[in-house]
């Protein structure tokens, strides 16, 4: 994510090159206002992971509370009490990577451009 | 054992001004200490726990058999995510606590939190005046 935003600063910074100087700052202080609109649209996503044996999902929002987690039946049955901890650990951190790369491409202007 | 990277090296700290690298400073050092924290949350008598570090990442939960044994499936879901959103509230408070302490001219984080920006330039203006030689 501090990779796409340093792309972003980079970019706000080409605004800099326009002569008027009132405005270069409406477009800085457009391009500002854009970049925080996306990274707050970014961060109110939600996104779903589950363990590798897909038995345990979880839901993930941008700012790391877990909406839901869903432990199957079958996890139930299938899983020792072990087992069904590590999978719901690692629904969670599947479902926080996914999000993560949500908010990247969010911010990412190539792709946020891209029609 | 290896710590967390450091956020700030030494010779970037030294460059700052004294009131500001002593702020950067002790907030580093709060998180650095926080960093290695963890918060832990039973529920459901005990059968349920989740560990969450300071940042509220997910380090661990146990489930006991007999909540695998007495819960249905779809409470013994609630319980943990009720458990990680409590250890990741504790967290939380913990970060606020402690980067809530640091000063900066005087000025606590925690006092300044929520307040008009303006309001806290004019304060931290006053403050540099009466330490002024």
């Amino acid at each position: 994510v501090s990779e796409h935003l340093l792309q972003q600063i980079t970019e706000l910074s080409k605004g800099l090159d326009t002569e008027d100087p009132a405005s270069r700052v409406r477009l800085l202080q457009q391009q500002v206002a854009d970049l925080v609109q996306a990274v707050n649209d970014a961060v109110d996503q939600s996104a779903t992971g589950s363990d590798p044996s897909g038995l345990v999902k979880a839901t993930v929002r941008g700012r790391g509370a877990v909406e839901s987690l869903y432990i199957s039946p079958h996890a139930m049955r299938d899983l020792s009490a072990d087992e069904l901890g590590a999978a719901c650990v690692n629904a969670v951190r599947a479902a926080k990577a996914a999000v993560a790369g949500q908010i990247e491409a969010a911010l990412d202007p190539s792709l946020r451009d891209t029609p | 054992v290896t710590g967390p990277k450091p956020v700030l090296d030494g010779d970037t700290l030294a460059k700052l001004p004294p009131a500001v690298r002593a702020a950067v400073g002790s907030f580093v050092t709060a998180f650095d200490e926080l960093s290695r924290e963890r918060f832990t949350v039973h529920r459901a008598d005990g059968r349920v726990s989740a560990t969450v570090d300071v940042f509220g990442n997910v380090q661990d939960i146990t489930i006991h058999q007999l909540a695998k044994r007495e819960l249905d499936n779809l409470t013994l879901s609630d319980e943990v995510v009720a458990a990680i959103a409590q250890a990741q509230a504790l967290g939380r408070q913990a970060r606020e606590e402690a980067t809530g302490a640091v000063t900066l001219f005087g000025l606590a984080l925690r006092d300044v939190r929520g307040k008009d920006p303006e309001t806290v330039r004019r304060r931290i203006h006053e403050l540099i005046a009466r330490e002024a030689p």
